[in-house]
């Protein structure tokens, strides 16, 4: 998969641009790492790349095919389909044991429609689990783990609709230096399976993992 | 809605065990409701009945049905009364018998009295089918018999007839005994057939059964089947007195009867008064149901408020602290349409708890308002509307609450749109 942004620009007030004219290329098997000051506009692009929040101007093109998204319900379906999004604050459902808050995708993928498919469900989630290390808490609540572990399942969940694309917002900035290493090593790896990880960090440890470094600047 | 069902139990699949909860939850309540019904709707007639009673004048006389043909043509057209209507209270027929073993139970007196059970006294026990078997001859007595005797006393004056429960006198003692019988000028030897059960019926259950041809006789010698007392019902309480007195000159100046006491044949008795002790249930009766009333509408309105207010509330208040779980469905992929339809199930499934418990208290206080409000405005009102709106009541109120939390759900959902992703996850 390749993304392609040509002059992306962001404004709230047709004054002054969050984003100017930012062009760049996505593609399969990176990872990529935005950087800079606070403010710049990191989570404005991650988030206008995820769909989340509409360009003022510019073109995103998905396979060289222009991205023309019309209306919330088509925009929400592209979201499940190749987005998964990791949040610095991981924004598990406390209510929802740690198996259940990986299913959430799920139950809206068309993959896994209908009571037939509840075990295949199960299974994915459980898979993601093993694979992230923590399926031993899978009957745990949220709050019962600690910050490493909750982020791990916070990517868990983002990868279960198995997207082509990981947006993460700061993954790692609840957490220590030593599982800061961990989560970046597992969102790495993910690079091996052909996706592309896109995070934003304040991080300097994040360039021992990152592909490219894009650093956003002030104008 | 099927697909909302769908996603909301996958979503929380706990919720299927909550179902369960849930269900149990609302086969409580329904028995609540029959139980709260039942009560209520009791209580409802026990305010009629006082009210009735309040302006109920009796005429008790002897068995003869001409006088309530003779009450009816003269009062049931006068404006002023509701009814004249004839009310069974005893039997024409009286037991006498030498038997040694009855004069021993007696307190060794000379007198036992029976009255005769009617079919209409006995019309959903099993004893029925005993009395058809009876031959003319033969009687069936109580299994556990009250006696009514007359005692002496050491200066031969007779006492008032009063009723003495020997609790070993079981009925079974006297089966293939005779016992002496008499009604109007006739008497007849009887056979005790065997037993009938006290508890299967209600009223006059010290009686005896007759066979069907013996009841023909009584009923041709007396000219009744049974002693009835007349009741008439004044429409205007204020009137009581002045009918009283009217009925009461109307009775002894037609009614062939010279006392107001009673003689041996059981003949010539006539009171003429209100049925029950009025002036005081008058007065209790309003106090209860004004006192009723109003603590029923109060219950009623602040139940229904507290009830449609708490759920509001507590509604908007979840979706408002829920903005970071809709933001986070929002950007996982989930179309404002399903997030709507998960709330929605919540939705109902707490309405139907709620209002399955709450609607059904509001409802059945509200029957009872609304009762005793037909009542207070006309009796008649109450007997034709109750019985079919009382359902009707229910339901709405049980749907009522039901819709309140919904339609603050459908306002409330609203800020769904709104809910911004970007803003919260940033
Ligand atoms: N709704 C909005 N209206 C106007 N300005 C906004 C709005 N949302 C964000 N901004 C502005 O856009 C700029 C970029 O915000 P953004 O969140 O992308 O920064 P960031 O690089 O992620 O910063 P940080 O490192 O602190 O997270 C900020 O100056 C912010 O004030
Ligand atoms: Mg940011």
């Amino acid at each position: 998969m390749k993304i392609e942004i040509l002059n992306l620009s962001k404004t709230y007030n047709q004054k002054d641009y969050v984003l100017r004219d930012f062009s760049y290329t996505f593609e399969s098997g990176h990872f990529y790492a935005i950087m800079g000051p606070s403010g710049v506009g990191k989570s404005t692009l991650l988030h206008i790349l995820g769909l989340l929040d509409e360009k003022s101007s510019g073109e995103i093109r998905i396979d060289g095919q222009t991205l023309t998204v019309q209306g919330e319900e088509e925009r929400a379906d592209m979201r499940l389909l190749t987005f998964g999004f990791v949040f610095q604050e991981f924004f598990l459902n406390p209510k929802l044991t740690v198996l259940e808050n990986v299913m959430v995708p799920l139950h809206i993928h068309p993959e896994y429609q209908g009571k037939e498919n509840w075990d295949k469900k199960r299974k994915r989630a459980k898979e993601l689990l093993k694979q992230f290390q923590i399926d031993e808490y899978e009957n745990r609540y949220p709050n019962e783990l600690s910050g490493g572990e909750q982020q791990r399942v916070g990517i868990a969940r983002a990868l279960a609709n198995n997207p082509e694309v990981i947006l993460a917002d700061e993954p790692t900035g609840n957490l220590d230096e030593k599982n800061e290493e961990n989560i970046f090593s597992y969102l790495k790896a993910l690079t091996e399976e052909g996706k592309i990880v896109i995070v934003v960090s304040h991080n300097e440890t994040v360039k021992n993992y990152a592909d490219f470094i894009i650093t956003l600047r002030k104008e | 809605m099927k697909h909302s069902w769908y996603l909301y139990v996958e979503y929380d699949k706990k919720l299927r065990q909550k179902n369960k909860v849930a269900i149990a939850f609302m086969a409580v309540s329904v028995m609540i409701l029959l139980f709260t019904n039942i009560v209520f709707s009791n209580v409802s007639h026990l305010l009629e009945n006082l009210q009735q009673n309040c302006r109920t004048i009796m005429v008790q006389v002897p068995f003869k049905e001409k006088y309530l043909s003779m009450l009816k043509a003269e009062y049931a057209e006068n404006p002023d009364i509701e009814s004249v209507e004839e009310h069974w209270t005893g039997s024409p027929i009286h037991v006498e018998t030498a038997d040694p073993d009855i004069q021993k139970w007696a307190g060794g007196q000379y007198r036992v009295q029976f009255s005769e059970i009617t079919d209409a006294a006995a019309k959903n026990s099993r004893q029925i089918k005993k009395k058809a078997e009876l031959k003319e001859n033969e009687i069936l007595v109580p299994k556990y018999i009250t006696i009514y005797i007359q005692m002496k006393n050491p200066y031969d004056v007779p006492s008032a007839w009063d009723d003495y429960t020997r609790p070993n006198l079981k009925g079974e003692e006297l089966i293939g005994r005779t016992l002496q019988i008499s009604f109007g000028d006739e008497t007849a030897e009887l056979v005790v057939r065997g037993v009938y059960d006290n508890a299967e019926i209600t009223t006059a259950a010290d009686g005896i059964f007759l066979s069907e041809a013996m009841t023909h006789r009584v009923a041709q010698e007396t000219k009744t089947e049974s002693n009835f007392s007349y009741h008439i019902l004044i429409k205007d309480y204020e009137k009581m007195k002045i009918y009283q007195k009217e009925i009461s000159d109307f009775a002894f100046a037609h009614f062939d009867t010279e006392d107001t006491g009673m003689d041996d044949t059981g003949n010539g008795w006539l009171i003429v008064g209100p049925a029950y002790g009025v002036g005081e249930q008058r007065e209790a009766s309003l106090t209860f149901i004004n006192a009723a009333s109003v603590m029923a509408g109060i219950l009623a309105v602040v139940v229904m408020l507290w009830v449609g207010l708490g759920l509001f509330l507590s509604k908007v208040k979840m979706l408002n602290a829920r903005g970071r779980e809709f933001a986070l469905l929002k950007a996982i992929g989930y179309r404002e349409r399903q997030i709507r339809g998960i709330l929605r199930m919540e939705s109902i499934m707490l309405s139907a708890k709620v209002a399955a418990i709450s609607g059904i208290i509001v409802g059945s206080l509200l029957i009872v308002y609304v009762g005793i409000l037909l009542i207070w405005v006309n009796p008649l009102f109450y007997h034709v509307f109750m019985p079919r709106f009382q359902a009707g009541i229910l339901f709405l109120t049980v749907l009522i609450v039901f819709l309140v939390p919904l339609a603050a759900y459908e306002l409330s959902a609203r800020r769904i749109k709104s809910v911004s992703s970007i803003e919260i996850l940033r």
